[in-house]
């Protein structure tokens, strides 16, 4: 009889906590704003000229774009996720069905800072008439470097553990870089032209929510969130 | 009294002293301590407080040599002369691991690891890899590479070369003219630093040579070519693969450029001339299908998918199917003589090249 209630138990248990979870509704809303204070250096202007058919790609040569910066300091390209907190600490999550994008446009990675689950489909693109090499340099997951010789390519890819951030690069055009965050739940976002991000569906509890940015480093804060509230946490980074 | 401190405490044991030359060491002979009785040592105070082994003795003993005696009975002259070495637990255990294992005892023939005349070579070859430290540069079997720590990513392009694969990419011959005379052979060409010349004797090049190839399990010293003087591919498999070294813009970093603008490059590989005496046939084939596979972490992409439903990029040549293309670029690189490269201009060089090349870009 014992033996039937603890059995019992521990099914319970794994329903509850050891299962695979998808995003789950009546949660709450995590938004807010990212500024940039100060002047950040400037960016520097890429000459494409080591690959003709890269430089005939734009009208007027590309800059980097470290400091995406918009009105009022709007702070582009932060990558913003759930760090701890009860919705996600010793949870396992699915990752959905749909595949992220990184592209290769114009000789350069577009995005240059996104976010995707552990276990999703990353599909990277070759949309230039030139040879790309796609060099992922992690220090958690396994280092990949796959050429992309003819216009059109793409292959898939999945990380099988989180990683804040997977730097990505291309050997044969030095300017080439890209950021992505892996995630082992879906509560993350990446500030749009406006430094803004949106965490929906988030089960209610007390969180770690961090930041990272390229240059102006990374910031957490402790955010609550409610069933079917809105919670708004703004940050503000300094120029480096 | 100077004298005599000098004779107790064996400073000539480290330092050199004349007139000491002949006195003998002053510490018990270890040689065969594993196996001292134990009832031969001399726990004095310890008695009852520690265990009554050699191991427990050991361990004691370097981690507080005059605790047996507490200088309390015997004469400043007849205390102990080891001295306070401060070692951690863990080195002392490690310690009397080594001293316990210093025994009289033979072991018999069949409890011995008795090597193949494979593994024999493969230990000699390791043995004169350590004798030479050639781990001081290179990364050999998984271990080694100090000096990249010496380096920073900038110099990434002057890296002395991770030695994993060698036995399956470079030919015997190649690599024994190489060890011979390493700068007669800069298939790297942009680089100003080179390897050394250890003048090795024909016996330490063939075992260095065997022991590459035995590390990778290949075939030593000739494989499949090796009673062809010239390497003589079907010529349309050397078109086909011309066409795809075209299509997949191999020149991109192959082609040969000034040293010094190759030096500042990102993208830069070696001289494919090179290839016909330098590779094995099997191994430009192995390489072109995955080089991080080969060797770790180098600049060279996998060109073609890797993954086994993965799409081949030229689904009209020779039926799209991956591993023959792979083999008439392999066909293609065996006999290549470099000429294709006149007919593509030399790129443009960037104005401001990431410093020292490669490693780390200004862009980032």
């Amino acid at each position: 009889m014992k033996k039937t209630l603890i059995s019992s138990s521990i099914a319970a248990a794994v329903l509850i906590a050891g299962a695979s979870l998808v995003r789950a509704d009546g949660g709450g809303t995590i938004t807010g704003k990212i500024t940039l204070k100060g002047t950040p250096p400037g960016e520097k202007t890429i000459d494409m000229a080591a690959d003709a058919a890269c430089k005939a790609l734009h009208d007027t040569a590309p800059t980097t774009h470290r400091y995406s910066v918009g009105a009022d300091g709007a702070l582009k390209d932060v990558f913003v996720y759930v760090k701890s907190g009860p919705g996600v600490d010793g949870k396992t999550f699915d990752a959905p069905k749909t595949k992220v994008l990184l592209n290769q446009k114009g000789c350069l990675y577009d995005p240059y800072v996104t976010g995707i689950m552990v276990g999703q489909e990353l599909e990277i693109v070759n949309d230039d008439n030139t040879l790309h090499n796609v060099h992922a340099l992690p220090t958690n997951n396994e280092e990949f470097n796959k050429g992309q010789p003819v216009q059109g390519m793409k292959f898939d890819h999945k990380f099988s553990k989180p990683e804040i951030m997977v730097k990505f690069k291309c050997d044969v055009h030095p300017w080439m870089f890209a950021y992505i965050g892996v995630v082992p739940h879906p509560y993350f976002d990446t500030t749009s032209d406006a430094g803004t991000f949106t965490i929906k569906d988030v089960p209610p509890g007390d969180y770690v929510l961090e930041i990272w940015h390229l240059k102006a480093g990374t910031q957490t804060a402790n955010v609550k969130v409610t069933a079917g509230g809105s919670t708004t946490q703004d940050f503000t980074l300094e120029a480096k | 009294v100077g004298d005599k401190l000098v004779g107790r405490y064996g400073c000539y044991s480290c330092h050199n002293l004349r007139g000491y030359e002949n006195n003998k060491p002053i510490g018990t002979e270890l040689s065969e301590w594993g196996t001292k009785l134990t009832t031969t040592l001399d726990f004095g105070y310890l008695e009852g407080k520690i265990d009554h082994s050699n191991y427990a003795y050991v361990q004691q003993k370097v981690k507080a040599p005059r605790s047996f005696d507490k200088t309390e009975v015997k004469k400043p002259q007849e205390w102990y002369k080891m001295p306070q070495y401060n070692f951690t637990p863990e080195q002392r255990k490690e310690i009397a691991i080594v001293i316990m294992g210093m025994t009289d005892e033979k072991v018999l023939p069949q409890g011995r690891k008795n090597l193949s005349e494979n593994e024999w070579q493969i230990e000699n070859g390791r043995w004169i890899v350590k004798e030479l430290n050639c781990v001081g540069c290179h990364v050999v079997e998984k271990k080694g590479g100090a000096v990249l720590a010496t380096l920073d990513g900038t110099q990434k392009q002057m890296f002395p070369p991770n030695l994993a694969g060698v036995g399956i990419k470079i030919k015997p011959t190649w690599l024994y003219h190489f060890l011979k005379q390493p700068g007669d052979h800069k298939y790297r060409y942009w680089l100003n630093a080179r390897m050394p010349t250890f003048s090795f004797s024909d016996e330490q090049i063939n075992t260095l040579t065997h022991y590459f190839a035995l590390l990778d399990k290949q075939t030593f010293p000739f494989e499949g070519d090796a009673l062809q003087t010239v390497y003589d591919p079907p010529r349309d498999m050397v078109t086909t693969g011309e066409e795809i070294y075209e299509k997949f813009q191999c020149l991109k970093c192959h082609q040969v450029r000034p040293p010094e603008m190759a030096a500042r490059a990102s993208n830069i590989g070696p001289d494919l001339k090179v290839v016909k005496d330098r590779m094995r046939p099997r191994g430009v084939f192995k390489w072109l299908r995955d080089p991080a596979v080969i060797t770790p972490g180098v600049n060279m992409p996998a060109n073609w998918p890797t993954e086994a439903d993965g799409q081949n990029p030229l689904p009209k040549v020779l039926d799209g199917s991956t591993d023959k293309q792979i083999q008439a670029v392999t066909d293609y690189l065996l006999i290549y003589d470099g000429s294709i490269e006149a007919k593509h201009p030399l790129p443009k060089e960037e104005p401001a090249p990431a410093a020292g090349g490669g490693g780390k870009s200004e862009y980032e």
